[in-house]
């Protein structure tokens, strides 16, 4: 086996006690290493593609499905789904069809009627509602906590800690706290972190410590993949067993060098996060104690905050498809980058 | 059983070799070792000595090795190896050895905490091994013990110690000198050697350069002692082993070629379980640690792949070479009792006739035409390798269930035996005394056999047995026919009564709710009514049909229920269910939804029905993977033996064997375990005779009992063979030398004798006797008087009885009711039918244009007529006569025994070759083959007659005999059902006028029985009728149409007077 056994375990020393921070709740992104990263200059083939995509959404008379069934009635997009189709947005869905616009309207479109049956839209169907789903959470297998150095919030994925059986409302979960940490990524970051711990846990509500089904991993993938092109920032795994190990090590040299650069295989967290935003667990210096009635309420809380805050400068800047999600998350007063501002120009 | 199937093998010979000791290897010298020493040939042929402990390395054992039936490689590899326990202190010593042995590559192979230090070997090629030096073509079989140089082949391959071997080559067949077994092994080897040979050529693989190398170790050696030529040496008692257990897993794995190591691993374990089994030298008092092959074979393999470079090079030409002197050498010493023994044992094979003609096929024509015929059986061996290999492979995929095929059965019928009432009284038949019935029933459709249990003393028998079976599309034709037999226990079981239900008949009775129907059968009485009137027997079945698409929403209702009981689903339990059956994607369960109309993502359920629903609607079946066994019963598809036997095809789909397996759990179901009707009705101890006497009673075996399927019914029937052609048949096969040719003298002037005898008018007498040992009709005969016997035998019949199925001149038809078997090719009739060795289609038709019809491009159909048969054979097509050829030539029998044995019956026996020139089919040869018994072949036609299809053209006088037609395979495709029983090696009854193919521009002719409707084809029918009821009566045996017939005329016509034409082409 000695192909695929892991190397020896990297032992730093346990960070000193007293210099944790005790944390049980999400916190915002406070003091930023580096200032908001700008958005690129476009070329004039990239520049023109966007502005195909963008004129395709503005058409007053486009109306979507209200969900994926094609026959179901139709609805023009409201205004949280023009918040959501925004100038980035765009970008990410250009750049995921490798710049083909046809594609690239297909996709959006498929997500915009995904968004709607999944009940992410405002407004449209029901919503997906956080206490229905905060059971899922109650051992806090998915939590967001920190930001890594390129301030990605860390969604820290702990399959080891699974309380309930494979259903739909796992799904469901998942997906609401995909939304919710894109919500958390602060101005000039549209991806986030994801940090995979296939650790065993023990605890109390903990019924399973394996790996879902692979059935459900794929069509969970599947959604992200079509769902949330280019969110993903960097992906950490800790603590693989063996034959995951065995098959990552096979499946290594296939893999794109784009996805190769993202994903990080047993390295130590802190080359990737801050310690004073990692969790103690992977030698941060975040004393995290998960506990759900301090976790979940203000978590579901802070994110609608910032969403709403979000939404009102969406209004405040014109309610219109195409704005800048920097403008947005920022807390400046004039818009930086207007519907027809010219991107191969700045 | 054994005792029979026993005889099938080929001839083993065994290496015994003594492994005595090894001396001057320093590793053994210098540390505490436990050396074992392991023989290996052919990769799967191991036999290891005991683990010594201690360095001395004093085994004095000796091995014995089977070698392979069909041997791959003539490499013999003796293998030092050193056993290093894990755990004990020696792994400390075993490491430092690793170092002194000078590198890493020292292999060592951890199983549990035993491993192998690999430490040298000696390699010996068993091709030379054996062969004298000083005589180049004597052999020496037993060579004393020596001292062998050992190599160390992983490392530097140097030389690094001696070890003492002996060696003795036996054969463990008795019959067989070791002089003998020993030249067919190495026949064997040279032929797989040179089709691997052959096989490189092809791919132009530049050979390695081991060959060069490895070419030398056979001339390494230590001299040999020079002894007498040959020793045959007697196999010694003392050493016996059980070789039975040489099944069909050893075979399989032989075949499995050296670029297929990594399935053959797998195998290797249950090799070393066997070898555990046959626990002579496998030795594990150590630990108790098994021997572990596993870890020994990777240490194996590299250098098997390399034995069929070492003898590629120019050894092979050398040993082909010396192949052919030895023969000639053989023959030069005049020794032809040596010559006569070694061709004996394949004959005597005759099980496994195809193996062994091949190696005779060779040896007795070598000098004629040596270089074509090597080739040809390079051939063949490859095809067959290759076939083998591939069964292999894909027999665990068959033993595996599918969920509906595309090619599945039209449904399963059920039926359910419940009672007989009003049974007649009889008379004991021993004591005369009392009444007695001991009744069993006999159901048959098509090839399946049922037999109820036998109700002891009772008329009004309850059975209350169940059978339940699949309907094919091409059964549609059958009937279903019950019989009901009275037990006895000393003399022959009787026939009471008997029925046949058609299958459409069958059908019509069904309701629509697929629900249990009765019918109350009114049976047939056999039994001769002597002033007696017997009350109608009544026979009392259920039946259900049920068709194929409610079984699959009964069986995907049960499935889901079975695994899951929730009423509805969302989208992640539909994954999961999903997953559990076999492989889908997320797409295929989006797909489900969105066909519901329902909303994957909003966490919509679809209930189960929609499930099932959707499930049965699947329309491929590669996901349904992970369904392979039956959720009811949990096993997977298996041949029973009986289904072998039958050739009843065991249906893989899963759909029907639930359905099938879930009524056998609720009623008592009976299994179709008899191959033929009349096996059923037989005792035990008269099955058992007909076992021991004539062979394995089983479809297409080539033994005496002969077994033709009937073709309008599906039934299986054996064939009545009169005791005087059994003898000869007897004779023929056993009979060699000067025995066979006085044998043949006597068969002709019996056969003219007996032709003359039947011409007398004193052979009246035996009409009557043949009529009722064949149970014939004599109602469809022309004339009822006859002068002699010959007379009755090539009766006419009345003109209309047979009749072209097809007014389509397009469709060949059969020219005599007769067993037909039909091949597409020659050679392909050579492979599975005619295994004479001389057939040649040149021989046949005494090379009679042969550009035109050669051995690959020419069909051939050939029509066994049986004596009880009419013997007036017809025209199959449209066209005019050619010149008619007679060929004098043997009286043989045609008898599928005598096709498939070596006598060249078709080419040898007198026969006429008449060629018709055709429209259609371009130029055919009609070839009437007289045979055993037949004395002479009389044509009516004559050159230039223009003919029609169905028109008469001569008749055989008394005999068995046979028609072969040939014709150009691209003017005629054969009937597939023919096409499908030929290959199955079984006959198909046929009669005058059926179908037999058709050209290539029109569609195969769908045989099926009409029901009359207009009142124009009823007269049409009447115009034919010529017996009355009573006859019908005394026939007993009549057709189902006969019944449906007669009611259709009573519903139309009213009371008429109505019989039929026992007829049974369609109407």
């Amino acid at each position: 086996m000695g192909l695929f056994s892991k190397k020896a375990e990297l032992n730093t020393p346990n960070t000193n006690k007293d210099q944790l921070i005790k944390i049980d709740q999400v916190f915002p992104l406070t003091n930023r290493s580096h200032p908001p990263k700008r958005l690129r200059k476009l070329t004039e083939e990239q520049f023109s593609k966007y502005n195909e995509v963008l004129s395709h959404f503005k058409d007053e008379s486009l109306t979507l499905p209200i969900s994926t069934d094609p026959s179901s009635d139709k609805l023009p997009l409201n205004s949280w789904e023009m918040f959501w189709l925004s100038r980035e947005c765009i970008y990410r869905y250009l750049k995921a069809q490798k710049w083909n616009v046809a594609n690239a309207i297909k996709a959006l479109t498929n997500t915009l009627t995904w968004r709607r049956e999944s009940g992410l839209v405002k407004g449209i169907n029901k919503q997906l509602d956080p206490n229905e789903i905060g059971i899922e959470n109650e051992t806090g297998k998915e939590v967001i906590l920190g930001y890594d150095y390129s301030d990605r919030p860390v969604f820290y994925m702990r399959n080891g800690r699974q309380n309930t059986e494979s259903s739909f409302r796992q799904v469901q979960h998942l997906i609401f706290m995909a939304e919710r940490t894109v919500m958390l990524c602060p101005q000039g970051v549209d991806s986030m972190s994801v940090l995979v711990d296939f650790k065993k846990y023990k605890g109390p509500g903990i019924i399973s410590d394996k790996a879902p089904p692979v059935s459900i991993a794929k069509a969970c993938l599947g959604a992200f993949e079509n769902h949330y092109p280019e969110r993903l920032g960097r992906m950490l795994f800790t603590n693989i067993p063996w034959f995951i190990w065995a098959f990552i090590k096979l499946m290594y040299p296939f893999l794109d060098p784009d996805t190769k650069e993202k994903v990080v295989f047993d390295e130590p967290f802190e080359k990737y996060v801050d310690p004073k935003q990692l969790d103690s667990l992977y030698n941060g210096l975040v004393d995290f104690q998960y506990s759900h009635k301090l976790y979940w309420p203000d978590f579901v809380e802070k994110t609608e905050a910032l969403y709403q805050k979000q939404y009102e400068r969406f209004v405040k800047f014109g309610g219109v498809i195409g704005l800048s999600e920097f403008d947005f998350k920022g807390d400046h007063d004039e818009m930086i980058y207007p519907v027809d501002c010219d991107m191969t120009k700045i | 059983m054994r005792l029979i199937s026993r005889k099938r093998h080929d001839p083993t010979i065994s290496l015994k070799v003594h492994v005595v000791s090894t001396r001057k290897i320093d590793f053994f010298e210098k540390f505490n070792c436990n050396p074992m020493c392991l023989v290996s040939t052919n990769l799967f042929y191991n036999r290891k000595t005991d683990k010594l402990k201690s360095s001395h390395t004093n085994w004095n054992q000796i091995l014995k090795l089977k070698l392979p039936d069909d041997p791959t490689s003539d490499l013999l590899r003796i293998i030092v190896y050193d056993v290093l326990f894990g755990d004990s202190p020696a792994s400390s010593a075993a490491s430092s050895r690793a170092v002194l042995t000078g590198s890493d590559l020292g292999q060592r192979h951890r199983h549990r905490d035993v491993s192998y230090l690999y430490v040298g070997e000696v390699q010996l090629s068993l091709l030379e091994l054996f062969k004298n030096k000083e005589t180049p073509h004597a052999y020496n079989f037993h060579i004393p013990n020596k001292w062998y140089r050992l190599y160390d082949y992983k490392r530097n391959k140097n030389v690094i110690g001696e070890i003492q071997l002996g060696f003795t080559l036996i054969c463990d067949l008795k019959k067989l000198t070791t002089y003998e077994g020993y030249r067919s092994w190495e026949h064997k080897l040279l032929k797989q050697i040179a089709q691997k040979k052959s096989r490189r050529m092809r791919e132009h693989s530049p050979t390695s350069n081991f060959s060069s190398e490895n070419l030398l170790l056979s001339s390494d050696f230590q001299n040999f002692n020079s002894t007498d030529s040959i020793t045959n040496e007697e196999s010694p008692t003392n050493l016996e082993m059980e070789e039975e257990d040489e099944d069909d897993a050893d075979e399989d794995e032989d075949d499995a070629d050296e670029d297929e190591y990594i399935d053959s691993l797998d195998i290797l374990s249950k090799v070393a379980l066997e070898m555990e089994d046959e626990g002579d030298l496998v030795d594990d008092d150590n630990g108790g640690s098994a021997i572990d092959l596993k870890s020994l074979v990777t240490a194996l393999d590299e250098y098997d792949v390399m034995d069929d470079s070492i003898i590629e090079g120019d050894t092979l030409d050398k040993l082909l070479s010396l192949d052919e002197d030895d023969t000639v050498v053989l023959s030069s010493k005049n020794d032809p009792l040596l010559e006569k023994e070694n061709t004996r044992p394949m004959e005597e094979d005759t099980g496994y006739a195809e193996d062994d003609e091949s190696d005779s096929d060779e040896e007795t024509s070598l000098e004629n035409l040596p270089v074509k015929l090597r080739e040809n059986s390079i051939l063949r061996v490859k095809k067959r390798s290759n076939k083998a290999y591939r069964q292999n492979i894909s027999n665990q995929l068959l033993t595996n269930f599918q969920v509906h095929k595309k090619q599945h059965a039209m449904g399963v019928a059920f039926v359910e035996f419940v009672c007989i009432s009003n049974l007649p009284l009889m008379k004991k038949k021993v004591t005369k005394r009392g009444f007695d019935m001991d009744p069993f029933i006999v159901a048959i459709f098509g090839r399946r056999v049922f037999k109820t249990s036998t109700k002891k003393h009772t008329l009004d028998p309850y059975f209350n047995e169940s059978i339940a079976f699949e309907v094919y599309p091409h059964e549609a034709n059958y009937n279903f026919h019950f019989k009901v037999i009275d037990q006895d226990s000393i003399t022959f079981n009787d026939k009471i009564a008997n029925y046949s239900l058609s299958w459409h008949d069958f059908l019509q009775k069904q309701n629509d709710n697929h629900s249990w129907t009765e019918l109350n059968i009114p049976l047939n009485l056999l039994i001769p009514s002597k002033n007696k009137v017997y009350k109608q027997p009544i026979l009392t079945i259920k039946t259900r049909f049920i068709p194929y698409s409610s079984l699959k929403n009964s069986f995907w209702k049960h499935a889901v229920k079975m695994r899951i009981d929730k009423e509805s689903f969302d989208f992640v339990e539909v994954i999961l269910f999903l997953e559990k059956l076999g492989s889908f994607t997320t797409e295929d369960t989006l797909k489900i939804f969105s066909k519901c109309k329902k909303l994957p993502w909003s966490g919509d359920h679809i209930t189960r029905d929609e499930l099932i629903e959707s499930l049965v609607a699947w329309p491929k079946t590669s996901e349904f993977k992970n369904i392979w066994r039956c959720p009811r019963c949990y096993r997977s598809r298996k041949n029973s033996n009986n289904s072998t036997k039958s050739k009843l095809m065991v249906e893989n789909d899963l759909i029907t064997h639930f359905s099938i397996c879930s009524f056998s759990s609720s009623f008592k179901t009976l299994k179709a375990s008899y191959v033929s009707s009349e096996f059923a009705s037989k005792r035990w101890f008269s099955k058992v005779l007909i076992k021991l006497t004539y062979g394995r009673y089983a479809l297409g075996k080539n033994n005496a009992n002969i077994l033709v399927q009937d073709r309008e019914t599906g039934i299986i029937i054996e064939e009545k063979i009169s005791a005087h052609v059994k003898v000869g048949m007897r004779i023929l096969y056993n009979g060699k030398g000067p025995e066979t040719k006085k044998f043949k003298r006597l068969l002709k002037v019996m056969s003219i004798r007996q032709g003359r005898k039947f011409d007398s008018p004193l052979s009246v007498k035996q009409i009557e006797p043949f009529i009722k040992f064949h149970s014939l009709d004599t109602s469809e005969c022309l004339e009822t008087e006859y002068k002699c016997f010959n007379e009755f035998f090539y009766r006419k019949l009345k003109p209309g009885s047979r009749t072209p199925e097809s007014p389509d001149p397009r469709v060949l038809i059969s020219p005599a009711d007769s067993r037909c078997t039909t091949f597409s090719s020659i050679q392909e009739s050579k492979e599975i039918w005619i295994k004479g060795t001389k057939f040649s289609i040149g021989r046949l038709t005494n090379n009679y244009e042969h550009k035109t019809f050669n051995e690959w491009t020419t069909s051939v159909a050939v029509f066994r007529l049986a004596p009880q048969d009419y013997h007036r054979f017809h025209s199959p097509c449209d066209g005019v006569i050619g010149e008619p050829q007679y060929i004098d030539g043997e009286y043989y029998t045609v008898n599928p025994m005598a096709v498939r044995s070596e006598l060249d019956v078709f080419g040898e026996n007198i026969r006429v070759i008449i060629p018709i020139e055709t429209e259609e089919f371009g130029q055919i040869l009609f070839i009437p083959v007289g045979a055993m018994m037949v004395g002479s072949i009389i044509l009516t036609c004559k050159k230039g007659d223009r003919i029609e299809r169905g028109q008469e053209l001569g008749y055989f006088k008394f005999g068995g005999s046979t028609i072969i037609v040939v014709l150009q395979k691209r003017n005629l495709y054969f009937d597939s059902d023919l096409v499908k029983n030929s290959s199955e090696q079984l006959e198909t009854l046929v009669k005058v006028g059926m179908s037999i193919g058709h050209a290539p521009d029109i569609p195969e002719l769908k045989r099926s029985v009409e029901k009359l409707s207009n009142p124009d084809q009823i007269r049409k029918v009447k115009e034919r009728i010529s017996i009355t009821d009573e006859n019908v009566e005394k026939l007993n045996d009549m057709p189902w149409q006969y019944r449906t017939l007669k009611e259709q005329i009573y519903d139309d016509l009213g009371d008429v007077d109505v019989s039929v034409t026992h007829d049974d082409t369609p109407f």
